[in-house]
This record gives C-alpha cells, sequence and structure tokens, in this order.
C-alpha cells in the first residue's frame, strides 16, 4: 500500500484551487479493489472521515467537504481492466482519465461518448459518475447514468458491492450505479466502472449562428424535431459587445449523412431568418471548445448550474442578464438549449456574484427549476448555499445515506443543508 | 421469504372476525366501498400476474383512485404492519405482482388519467394505470411517442414498466424504460409522498430516482409518473432475412455492429416461435426458415438509408435465404405484430410453458443457443427462442404439457438452469422481466452476499418495516442454500405457504 | 353416466307458445365439475387456451369501465377454471360477474392464443340459469322480456302502446320529473323507444320477391322480431336491395324468432325449441342461402350446428342449416354489385356491430358493399372496437354500464364529425340514437345501397 503523508496544501488540480477539500493529513493511492476495501476498513473504528479523489476538476462541486482525516486517489485504480469491442462494453478503473481511456478506444474506433468539459484536465471515468458531468453531446448519448452499465462500490465499512453487469440490458437487483451517479463521493467510493461504448462518428460537422436567446429556444426546438437528430446543440450568451448569442448546432454521422443533415440544419436556420455558417470537423472543434471554455472561470469566479424546461431559456437569459447589470457582475452563459441546462460563470465583487447567483435562483426556481452551485471563491461561498432547499425526499436521502455510511464518514458536508 | 421470517406480523389471520371488519371498513373510508375487493371468488382472480406458475390468494384487493388514497392505504398498511404488494395490469412474467399471504394487493388498474401533456418541452405526466400504448396514443396528436415497447405495451401500465425498468424490441437504440423517465411521485412504505426527479435534466444528489425505477415494487408505489416523449423518427427501414442457422444470422449481426450500425432493434425467432407467430397472426414470416432476423433501422433519412443498404448486404454476405421488406406501414406493423405476440401464440402449440429472460453478450450468442439446443434435448422438451439478438436478451420458452407426469419439474428445471448458463457467459439472470419471486434464488448466482447486503441495505432504508413487496428479488439463504444448484422450490412453495398452479 | 331429464318441448308447432325457462332441467352432478353440473360444463381445454396474458383487457368493455379483474375476460376464465375446480361458489357475486359480461366477443378478436371465449361464455350462462337463483324482481324482469321480444305481434301492440304514450303521457312525465324517478330498467326501457309511426308498425313484407331481370341466387329472409317491428323499413329495404342485385327472395310471414336473445342470456331450452322452430320452417324453402340482416341473429344462427350437436334429429339439419346463413352484406359482397348506384356524397361514420365484427369476423364485407356507393366517404372511429352497450338485453338489465358504454360510443361516432352513421344491428340502432344528440341520420348499411340504386340522397339539404 502506497501511504504518504502531505503537510499543508496539495498542489490544486484543475483550474480552481481556492478551498481545495483535498488537504487531508493521510493519502492513500490503493492499487486494487481489495486494498481500498482493507483501507477503508481500517478507518472504520475510529470513524476516519474519507475524502474520494479522482484529477480533483469537480472537486468544489456542492457544498464545501470539511477537512478529511484521509485522501483515497482513484490513481492507483486506473487500469483497462476489459474491454469487448464485438459488445460494446468495457470495464473501466475509475482513476483512468476519459481522455486516456478515449485513446485506447480509437484503436477499435469506439469511444465512450462523453464529451465533458473537464475532460483536458484529466477528468476521470469514476468522477464523471460521481458528480454526473456531461458535455454538449448528452443530447444525444447522455451521460454516464444511461452509459455506465455497472460499477464496484466500496463503502466506508469495507464492503465491496457490484452492480449491473457487463451486459446492457440487465435488470437484475437494484441499480447501485446509478444510485451513485451524482453522489459526489457522499455514499462510499466508486473503485471500478462497466461503460457501454459506441461505435466512433465517422464525420461530424457543426452548424453556428448568431442569435438571441429568443431566437435559439426556438431554432433548438425545430432543430431537434427537423429529422437529423443533432448530437448537441448549444447557446453561448452574448459576451461583451457582443449584442447576439450563438447558436451551434453538430451532427455525428456518416460523411454523407453529414453533408446532408449540415445542409438540412443551416436551411431551417436560413427560415428562421439567421445566417448560418457551416464548419467542418476541425473548425467545428475550435467552436466547441469555446463552449466549454466559456463554462469554466477563474479562480475568483463563480460557476452556477440551473435546470429547467427546455423551452424556458429566454427566461432564463433575460433574468441572468438583468441580474448581472442591476449588481455590476459580468457573466458568461452557456445554455444546452434543447435540454433545459445552463452554467453561468460570474466574475466581478463576491457579494454582488452571491446576490446574482441568489437572484437567479430564485427566478429558475419560480420557472420550477433548481439552481445548484459548482464553483465559488471562499467569500461567495460564506453568502451562497450550494444546493437548493431539501426536496421532498431527502428523508429517504438520508436513510439512504445512514444505512452505507452510518457514521457520515464520505465527503462530509457535500450534502450540507440536506443531512 | 415466508411470513414468519420477513419481520412483519400477519396481524390480519391473527385479528378477529370484528377485527377483520373494521380493517375492510377503514380502507373502505379511502377508497369508498367499490375500492375494496373482499370476496373469496374475487380475490381468486387476483392471486397470479402473467406468471401462473405460482399463485397465492390475497387478503384483500384495494383499488384507489389518487395518490391521497394510495398513501392512506399504505399509511395504513404501516401502522397495522401489513404487507402489501403493487399491480398494475397483472401482466408481470416474474411474478412482481404475486400476492403473499394474508396480505393486501393494492391495484392501480384505476389510476388511468392523464394529468398533463407539454409537447413543446416533450414530456407528460400520466396515472401508473395508464397502458404503454395508450401514452403513445395521447402524444399521437403531436407527433410525439413513448418510446420503451414491450410487447404487452397495448395492456402492460407504464407503472408496471417503471416497475421493472422493461425494455422492448427497440431498446438497443433507445434504451430502457429508466432512460425515459423525468419524475415520479412515489409513495414510501411508510405513507408518505415523495417527487422525484422534476424540471432539471440534471441529477442533483445521488440518483433515487434511477435506484426507483427497476426496484420492482419493492421501494414503495408510484403514483405518477412523468414521462419523457420522442419525436417519431422520419425514416424507418425494415427487413425480414431468413436464415439457415443462428450461427449466419449471429454473424450478420455481429458484422453490422462491426460496421458501425446501431439497428434500432434487432429480433430472431427460431422455428417453433415462428410456427406459433403464424398461427396466432399470420404475420407473414417463414415456415421453412430455420431462423428469422428482423432488423429495423430508423432516424435521419440519409443515414438510415445508407445504414440499410449495408444491412441488407451483410444479411447476404452471411448467406440469408429470403429477404423480405415491408411494402407499407400496415405490413410493417404486422411483422411486429407477430413478433410480439410470440410468447401468448405460444398457447397454439403447447399447453403450458416458462418463458425466461436471460441476458449474455451478444457475441457468446450462436455458443449459448447451441448448449441450449443441448439442454433441452437433454430434458426431452422443447424450447422456441425469441430473442433481442442485438443486445443479446434471449426469451427461451421452455414448452410443456401440466398434465405430464413431472414435466412441470422438468421444465422448471431447465427454465432455470438455462437463466444460470447465461450468467456464466457473463450475463444477467434478467434483461427486462425482473427478478420478482420466479428468479430470487438465482440471485445468488449472479451477486454475492456483500453484493446483496448492500441492495439489501437500500431496501431496509426505503422500507425498513420489510411490508413493501415483500418476498421478492432477494433469496433467504435459509430456503434457497448457500450455493445455487439444481431445482429449488419456491421459498413460498417450500414453507408450504403456496401450491404450484 | 349422468341423467338428463328435459321436459320434452312442448307444442313445438303452435304460434306464440310460452317457453318459460323457469322449467326447471336437473342435470346431476358427479362432482366432476365443480359448481357447474354436467350438461356441457365450460370446457377443460378451451379454459387451458388461455395464458393469463390479459391481452383481452384493454379490448374488454368491463374492464374499460370499471379497472378490476374480475371483469374481464382473462378473470372471468379464472372465475370458470375455479368453478370447475369447486373452490368457489355459484352466489350472486359469482353470477354477477357473468351477468355484467356483454358478450360482445371483443377478446375473442384480441386474443392471440386463441382462446374460444364465446363458446365458454356460451356454456356458462345456461349452468346459471339453472344452477343459480335470480332474485324475484330479475326474474320477472327477464320473464317479462323474454314474453315480449321473441313476439312481434306482441311487440306490435306494445309499440302501439308506446306510440300513444310517446303521444300523450311522455311530456307530462318528462316535465314533472316523475320519469327519473322510475327503477333505471324501466328508464331504460322507455328511454330506448324510438320515435315510430303506426303504418311501419304494422307492415309486413311479401312473402316472395322475385329478382329484378335474371335470377343470381334463391334467399330466405329472416324477418326478425324487433327488426320488423321497428325497422320495418330496413328489411323493405333489404328485399329491394336483394331484388335488384339478382335475388329471389322469400320471406315467409310465419317463421318465429331465432332465439339469438335466449342463446346470449342463457336460457337455453326456450333457445333449443326456437332453433328447432326455425330449422323446421326453412327446411320446405328451396333456396340457395338464408339471408339476415340483424348482426345478432346471424351469429346465433350460424351456431345452430353447435347449438343442437346434441339432438340427433337435429344435428346434421342444424349444421345444414347454418352452412346458408349470410349476412346481408357478407351475400352482396359475395355476389358482386349489378344494379347501378348513384352517389351518396356524404361523410359516413360505421359503427361495427359487436356480433359481426367479433363473433362472424365480417368487417370488410360492410366497408366493401358500401364501397359500391359513389361519394360515400366511409370514415373508421375511434375506439371502434368497443362495445356501443346493447349487447341483446343488456341495455335493459344493466343499464348503467349500457349508458356509460352508449354515451362513450356516441362520443366517438361525433367525433368524426359524421353526416350520417350505420350499423348492422337493430339493437345498436336503438342504443345509439337514445344516446345521439345532436340528432344525425342513423341508418342499417342496407339502407344506404337502397337508396343508392333508387337514386335517392338521403341527406340532401
Amino acid at each position: 500500500m502506497s501511504d504518504t503523508i502531505h503537510t499543508g496544501s496539495s498542489p490544486g488540480r484543475g483550474p480552481r484551487a481556492a478551498a481545495h477539500p483535498d488537504t487531508a493529513p493521510h493519502r492513500a493511492t490503493p492499487a486494487d479493489v481489495a486494498e481500498a476495501s482493507a483501507l477503508l476498513r481500517r478507518g472504520d473504528a475510529e470513524h476516519r472521515t474519507l475524502y474520494f479523489a479522482g484529477a480533483g476538476t469537480k472537486a468544489q462541486w456542492g457544498g464545501e467537504v470539511e477537512p478529511a482525516d484521509l485522501t483515497v486517489s482513484t490513481a492507483g485504480l486506473a487500469g483497462l481492466i476489459s474491454h469487448q469491442p464485438g459488445d460494446m462494453t468495457a470495464a473501466v478503473g475509475a482513476g483512468m482519465p476519459l481522455a486516456q481511456l478515449q485513446t485506447l478506444l480509437a484503436r477499435h474506433g469506439q469511444w465512450l461518448a462523453l464529451d465533458p468539459a473537464t475532460e483536458p484536465d484529466g477528468a476521470t471515468i469514476g468522477g464523471l459518475l460521481a458528480t454526473g458531468d456531461a458535455g454538449p453531446r448528452r443530447l444525444r448519448y447522455g451521460t454516464m447514468r444511461d452509459l455506465a452499465i455497472g460499477a464496484t462500490l466500496v463503502l466506508a465499512d469495507g464492503t465491496v458491492a457490484h452492480s449491473g453487469s457487463h451486459v446492457i440490458k440487465n435488470v437484475a437487483g437494484y441499480d447501485l450505479t446509478k444510485l451513485f451517479h451524482g453522489s459526489l463521493g457522499s455514499l462510499g467510493l466508486i473503485a471500478e466502472v462497466i461503460v457501454r461504448l459506441h461505435p466512433r462518428p465517422p464525420a461530424s460537422a457543426t452548424v453556428v449562428a448568431a442569435a438571441s436567446a429568443a431566437q435559439a429556444n426556438t431554432a433548438a426546438a425545430q432543430l431537434s424535431r427537423c429529422g437529423v437528430e443533432p448530437s448537441a446543440l448549444e447557446w453561448i450568451g452574448p459576451t461583451g459587445a457582443e449584442s447576439a448569442g450563438t447558436l451551434l448546432a453538430r451532427i455525428d454521422a456518416s460523411p454523407a449523412g453529414v453533408a446532408a443533415g449540415t445542409s438540412r440544419m443551416a436551411a431551417l436556420l436560413s427560415t428562421l431568418g439567421l445566417v448560418p455558417h457551416a464548419l467542418d470537423d476541425t473548425d467545428g472543434e475550435e467552436q466547441w471548445r469555446r463552449v466549454a471554455a466559456g463554462a469554466a472561470g477563474g479562480p475568483a469566479d463563480s460557476v452556477i448550474r440551473g435546470g429547467t424546461r427546455p423551452d424556458r431559456l429566454p427566461e432564463v437569459a433575460e433574468a441572468l442578464a438583468r441580474l448581472a447589470d442591476q449588481h455590476g457582475v459580468a457573466t458568461t452563459l452557456v445554455s444546452s438549449a434543447a435540454l433545459g441546462l445552463h452554467t453561468a460563470v460570474l466574475s466581478g465583487a463576491p457579494h454582488a456574484q452571491a446576490d446574482v447567483a441568489r437572484g437567479w435562483r430564485r427566478r429558475i426556481e419560480e420557472l420550477g427549476g433548481a439552481l445548484s452551485v459548482r464553483n465559488r471563491p471562499a467569500e461567495v461561498a460564506a453568502e451562497l448555499t450550494a444546493w437548493p432547499d431539501p426536496p421532498s425526499a431527502v428523508a429517504l436521502l438520508r436513510a439512504v445515506k445512514h444505512r452505507l455510511d452510518p457514521h457520515a464518514r464520505c465527503a462530509p458536508g457535500r450534502f450540507r443543508g440536506w443531512n | 421469504m415466508t411470513p414468519h421470517t420477513s419481520g412483519y406480523v400477519t396481524s390480519v389471520s391473527e385479528a378477529s372476525p370484528a377485527g377483520w371488519a373494521a380493517l375492510r371498513a377503514g380502507f373502505a373510508a379511502i377508497v369508498g366501498r367499490s375500492g375494496v375487493i373482499s370476496e373469496p371468488a374475487q380475490l381468486r382472480t387476483y392471486e397470479c400476474d402473467g406468471l401462473t406458475g405460482y399463485r397465492v390468494t390475497p387478503a384483500l384487493v384495494l383499488l384507489p383512485q389518487t395518490t391521497e388514497q394510495v398513501a392512506g392505504v399504505v399509511a395504513v398498511c404501516a401502522r397495522q404492519r401489513l404487507p402489501f404488494v403493487a399491480r398494475g395490469a397483472g401482466t408481470g412474467l416474474s411474478g412482481g405482482a404475486l400476492p403473499v399471504a394474508d396480505g393486501v394487493v393494492i391495484g392501480l388498474s384505476r389510476m388511468r388519467a392523464v394529468i398533463s401533456l407539454d409537447a413543446a418541452n416533450q414530456r407528460m405526466t400520466v396515472q401508473p394505470g395508464v397502458t404503454n400504448a395508450a401514452i403513445s396514443q395521447f402524444a399521437a396528436p403531436e407527433g410525439l411517442y413513448f418510446a420503451p415497447d414491450p410487447s404487452s405495451q397495448i395492456v402492460c401500465t407504464v407503472g408496471g414498466n417503471v416497475a421493472e425498468n422493461s425494455g422492448g424490441a427497440h431498446c438497443l437504440k433507445y434504451g430502457f424504460t429508466t432512460n425515459h423517465i423525468l419524475g415520479l411521485t412515489l409513495v414510501t412504505p411508510d405513507g408518505a409522498v415523495v417527487r422525484l426527479g422534476g424540471d432539471s435534466a440534471d441529477t442533483v444528489g445521488p440518483d433515487l430516482l434511477g435506484v426507483v425505477v427497476g426496484s420492482e415494487g419493492t421501494l414503495g408505489i408510484v403514483t405518477e409518473v412523468t414521462v419523457r416523449l420522442l419525436r417519431r423518427p422520419e425514416s424507418v427501414r425494415t427487413l425480414v432475412a431468413d436464415f439457415a442457422s443462428i450461427e449466419d444470422a449471429g454473424r450478420a449481426v455481429s458484422d453490422l455492429v462491426a460496421h458501425g450500425v446501431i439497428p434500432a432493434a434487432v429480433e430472431m425467432m427460431d422455428h417453433l416461435a415462428i410456427e406459433a407467430c403464424e398461427k396466432a397472426t399470420g404475420a407473414g414470416f417463414s415456415r421453412s426458415a430455420a431462423v428469422a432476423l428482423i432488423v429495423e433501422l430508423d432516424g435521419f433519412a440519409a443515414e438510415c438509408a445508407a445504414d440499410f443498404d449495408t444491412a441488407l448486404r451483410l444479411c447476404n454476405a452471411n448467406g440469408a435465404d429470403d429477404i423480405r421488406i415491408p411494402a407499407t406501414a400496415e405490413e410493417r406493423a404486422l411483422i411486429w405484430k407477430g413478433r410480439k405476440s410470440a410468447f401468448a401464440a405460444m398457447g397454439r402449440i403447447s399447453p403450458d410453458y416458462f418463458v425466461q429472460d436471460g441476458v449474455i453478450p451478444r457475441t457468446k450468442l450462436a455458443q449459448v443457443m447451441t448448449r441450449i439446443a443441448e439442454m433441452a434435448e437433454d430434458a426431452n422438451l422443447r424450447v422456441a427462442n425469441v430473442f433481442h439478438a442485438g443486445d443479446g436478451n434471449l426469451h427461451p420458452l421452455v414448452l410443456y404439457d401440466a398434465r405430464r407426469e413431472g414435466e412441470a419439474e422438468r421444465a422448471e428445471q431447465l427454465a432455470t438452469a438455462i437463466v444460470e448458463r447465461c450468467v456464466d457467459a457473463g450475463g444477467s439472470i434478467s434483461g427486462e422481466h425482473g427478478v420478482g419471486a420466479d428468479k430470487a434464488c438465482s440471485m445468488m448466482k449472479m451477486f454475492s452476499p456483500d453484493d446483496l447486503a448492500v441492495m439489501k441495505r437500500v431496501r431496509d432504508a426505503f422500507d425498513p418495516a420489510g411490508i413493501c413487496n415483500p418476498g421478492k428479488i432477494f433469496p433467504t439463504p435459509r430456503l434457497c442454500g448457500e450455493l445455487p444448484g439444481p431445482y429449488r422450490p419456491h421459498p413460498l412453495e417450500a414453507a408450504g405457504i403456496i401450491e404450484r398452479g | 353416466m349422468t341423467e338428463t331429464s328435459v321436459p320434452a318441448a312442448r307444442g313445438s308447432g303452435q304460434p306464440d307458445d310460452d317457453q318459460s325457462p323457469d322449467v326447471v332441467v336437473h342435470v346431476d352432478n358427479h362432482g366432476a365439475t365443480g359448481i357447474f353440473d354436467a350438461l356441457h360444463p365450460p370446457a377443460d381445454e378451451l379454459i387451458a387456451d388461455c395464458v393469463h396474458c390479459g391481452f383481452c383487457l384493454p379490448s374488454c368493455p368491463t374492464y374499460t369501465l370499471w379497472g378490476e379483474e374480475m371483469d374481464s375476460p382473462r378473470g372471468r376464465i379464472y372465475l370458470m377454471k375455479a368453478g370447475r375446480e369447486g373452490s368457489v361458489a355459484m352466489d350472486d357475486t359469482y353470477a354477477g360477474h357473468f351477468d355484467a359480461c356483454l358478450g360482445c366477443m371483443a377478446c375473442v378478436t384480441a386474443c392471440p392464443s386463441g382462446v374460444q371465449y364465446g363458446q365458454l361464455l356460451e356454456a356458462v350462462r345456461p349452468q346459471i340459469e339453472r344452477n343459480h337463483s335470480r332474485s324475484r324482481t330479475d326474474r320477472w324482469f327477464r320473464g317479462a322480456i323474454f314474453a315480449l321480444f321473441p313476439y312481434p305481434n306482441r311487440l306490435r301492440v306494445a309499440a302501439a302502446f308506446g306510440i300513444l304514450y310517446q303521444r300523450t303521457l311522455r311530456g307530462l312525465l318528462h316535465r314533472t320529473g316523475l320519469l327519473k324517478r322510475l327503477p333505471p330498467r324501466l328508464q331504460a326501457m322507455e328511454a330506448l323507444l324510438p320515435p315510430m309511426r303506426l303504418r311501419d308498425v304494422v307492415t309486413r313484407l311479401p312473402e316472395h320477391t322475385p329478382a329484378l331481370g335474371a335470377t343470381r341466387h334463391r334467399v330466405a329472409m329472416l324477418t326478425g322480431c324487433a327488426q320488423q317491428v321497428f325497422f320495418s323499413e330496413v328489411n323493405a329495404a333489404t328485399v329491394r336491395v336483394l331484388a335488384a342485385e339478382g335475388c329471389d327472395v322469400v320471406a315467409v310471414a310465419d317463421q318465429k324468432c331465432c332465439g339469438a336473445l335466449s342463446v346470449h342470456a342463457g336460457r337455453e331450452p326456450e333457445a333449443l325449441q326456437r332453433a328447432r322452430a326455425l330449422i323446421d320452417r326453412f327446411a320446405a324453402l328451396s333456396v340457395e342461402s338464408i339471408v339476415v340482416n340483424v348482426a345478432g341473429c346471424g351469429s346465433t344462427m350460424k351456431e345452430y350446428g353447435t347449438l343442437l350437436r346434441d339432438d340427433p334429429d337435429y344435428a346434421d339439419k342444424a349444421w345444414a342449416f347454418s352452412a346458408k346463413v349470410r349476412d346481408v352484406s357478407e351475400l352482396l359482397d359475395q355476389l358482386g354489385p349489378l344494379a347501378p348506384r348513384h352517389p351518396i356524397p356524404a361523410r359516413l361514420a360505421y359503427h361495427d356491430a359487436c356480433h359481426l365484427a367479433h363473433a362472424q369476423k365480417i368487417r370488410s364485407q360492410p366497408r366493401s358493399v358500401l364501397a359500391t356507393i359513389p361519394g360515400l366517404d366511409v370514415v373508421d372511429i375511434p375506439e371502434a372496437d368497443l362495445c356501443c352497450g346493447s349487447a341483446g338485453i343488456y341495455n335493459l338489465v344493466q343499464p348503467e354500464p349500457a349508458q356509460e358504454l352508449g354515451l362513450r360510443k356516441v362520443a366517438n361516432l361525433i367525433s368524426i364529425s359524421p353526416d350520417m352513421i350505420a350499423t348492422a344491428n337493430p339493437g345498436c340502432l336503438l342504443q345509439i340514437r337514445r344516446y345521439l344528440d345532436p340528432p344525425v341520420p342513423l341508418y342499417h348499411p342496407v339502407q344506404l345501397v337502397d337508396f343508392s340504386i333508387r337514386g335517392i340522397n338521403p341527406v340532401a339539404p
């Protein structure tokens, strides 16, 4: 077992490191599931608190985790355990970075159909499951909720539990893989994940057009219905001097299919009074990087995430712009237009950031949605709760937490306000 | 799991006639007199679902009509520690709605309202008794439909689909019920009402919605379902290819996958299944074919056309004897009607059958099918095969005649052995029918004691009293034995609670 | 061996004979058939065809209304099975679930396993009549129905009183609200009474109508009971159309009721007696087909072979008789149109009568026949397979569910905005008329063919 002791704060992983939870006095990197199990079990008697770390790209999502006694890194659980190209499934160690997995799978013309913004920063498979992070192409392919078909989990008391199997279609037993989706490390360690794969799309192209929120809303709805089956539909809100935002529509298909699809999408956008530009794979990638960067933010910024019904985009964008203006905060907004998911980056005085975030949360809740906080500087954290009010099912969440982690050792504080 | 070891009290049978009457009156005050079924002959009609091998007469059947009524009766059950079992249309194939002796059946068949339809955002909220097909019918005027299409879709309810995480022929491309549920209203086993999921597409916190879907009615009763609706694809292309062997057909499917084509559906039927289908529906499958392969592609017309040509080419390259391409929507609908009637049509070629639901990695298809044929020959029984070739979900139909001495036992042993063979091949004991009462003992073949213990912890979080559909999914080592092996009587049967039907 | 003592049929040659089902048929039961007696209990092999799949549930009107297993085909078959086992009692509850069954046989159409629910039901209903006692009011009411409806002359008298009532008392009863205070069954009867003219009620068909032009086919026609009294114009139209299409039509005046209502109500001795009488009456006629324009009657007449299988004197004759029975649309479709048609430009909602579509599987023929009328747009209605609630005497003895179904059927018919509605059964016509609001012209399909041949457009402004 490798057990290194760090003193002081560890080097920041990822772009934001203001209040990094990975500051535990002890850090361990188990090399396999058995080691991980033994490690967790050892700390059970003294109720040592635990923090599970992948690449740390989303370490600050949700509530601030209290400093833990032991950080368990998944860097040693990072191998490709098996890959069945004919069945389109693979079993992967939780610590493997997505980028590395994609490289390995590409040799067989396959990929794990995820394109999160955190991929270049080393986002791991386990982290993607624990956080539910995904990218624009979730429109077509789903998230880890849909792509993970099994997992090996290690609970705080060392119990190893397997969920799911190597076949895509499986209803035997409870879907613990889904239970851990979105759990942000609060229920236990994800050690291995079994994923379903897709054939790598032979070609991809993107159509962009300048569009207001209202125009993007209409366009996205129509593009979803025009028969093309776009793989991503995103809208970047106007920034700085621009008066309009940018709508991006992506299609993955064969070269012929991409050509036909692109021209159909462009034609449709034209009939809506927009001016489309078709971009090939390379130029398109450049635009998608812009989308990813737009949702990143710096160490002094807050990144907040709202979810509503898709057709609320204009109200959501209007509210953000109004609040930002009112409080003197600069914002960027990136929305998955056909999904109703909105990521906003707020820059400015911390007090003002918190005001804007709270105001936007209120508006989004009025519209029937919910808002959570992904990243924020410490000063903002003091004034802004990470989570909305506890849901009606909070008693169940507490009961599940209590059964799996009775001594509340895993990521304590992550769901502050709900526990 | 017998009533005496599960942790709940059979207070009904121990109650005095006066107590029993008071209980009935209490329920009637909540659901109305017409919502309480208590006559012996009437209770008999609820004693099994689509799995007729096991029957248990419930003590009472309740038919509520609203979420409040469901919560009210569950609260009474919780107070009285009365076990209850939720039931939709009773078409399940794993005994998920098998009643508990001295327990209550809570039927959702009267909760059939559409609550709201948001066509712009492609979602609809319905009560759990709405049938799967009815959802698509209601959504049709908006050009939308509900993608999960289990074969019993004209009668099975969406509540049942949620409980079993039902699949269907088109789940290869479109996923299962769990991929199309945006929210649920759940009555928890203590009678509280909670909402899971919501407007936001993000999961916020651990995904309880994802755990409840597929939990087979053991974590509570769903009283409202918000479903995701899809737009019909602009192009649908179907072919039916006859092959001389499963190996040939399987290779065609593998080639298709290797070429990066994901069909919307890939189905296979063997000779016996075709015979039954044709007797029932006359759908036009060829009775001289050893295997019929249905491949359906849908989506963007340009892409679909290219993929269809690939599929044709690959079927021919792998020795297809004949390829039929339906010319009209009606013809295609008839093909699917034939395929979807397969189970029920078995009644035309055999008085009884067990249908299994094992899953294997698709690449092991030919090998496992050969093994099944060998096992069937050894047991001197016929096995018809209908399966989802795209995702490896097999439906071997073990045909038997209960009137012949010992045949029912042999058939059940064979069915269990087939399922366990699937696990050995790296698959699962159930792809879509659920574990229910039928495969509980086989859970130990697929999961370790720790795996089951952790699932049990989750169950206890929802249902500490153990009254919500007890006896389903989880085996009891005492009754199932420590190791899976040859035929074991169903736990309730071994305890003398139920008899073979 | 079981002892079956059935009292000899009394006076089968006399008109208007009284065949009360309360003539008790004693059948000794040696216990192998549970709560059923040994006279044709529902057959084990037929029950075993049911694999409990539930595909019948969405097609069943009572399951659609009430959502409970006992009132679904699957549940009723289960009750039959339990009855055979002897593990349940034939009490009011048990009998009630079979009384609630409309006998529409939509489940037979829906069932993938080929369960012959119609045969099972026709085995169970007589069992209930024999082995279960109804309440006195129920017995009286049913007795009254069967003392009236199978007798056209009595119906004419009742119709005459009905016309008088409609012109005098009805308005008063309506306005004072006294009508609503009547028991539901009497209200049902009252409401079903259609508007009538005395001359239509008393008119009779000519006994022989020769073909126009060359004779293609020789037919005998069933004149019906309610049909000849309440819908004499349908009979007249039928004869005209058949003649126009080259048929020689014999419609003997002294034919009696075919017994369909009795069969469907489980009143077996009465049904057998009527079947024998009708077979005898038509035996003397040398015709190639026996034409029926009532769906319910045609369905029963095609089953005479099964009905009389135990009677060595009639079994063969019954099969021969049944082989000749044709619904009028079936025959017209078989013969092919001869007489020129004139257009009827109109939108027609066609309602498939259950005993035509489900029992006789006659769906395409009425549509083909109507398609020979130029300009007629025949449109299918939503929930086409759902019974209208008439179901023989069902809308009299089970008025509440019949009302729900009637309203639903009418809503479905109106939803396609028809200019006219057509259906091939007088029971359906009466039921639909009762709930139709605003009024839309109602016809038997053969009337439309008749209009077309005669160059009449019934909905011309």
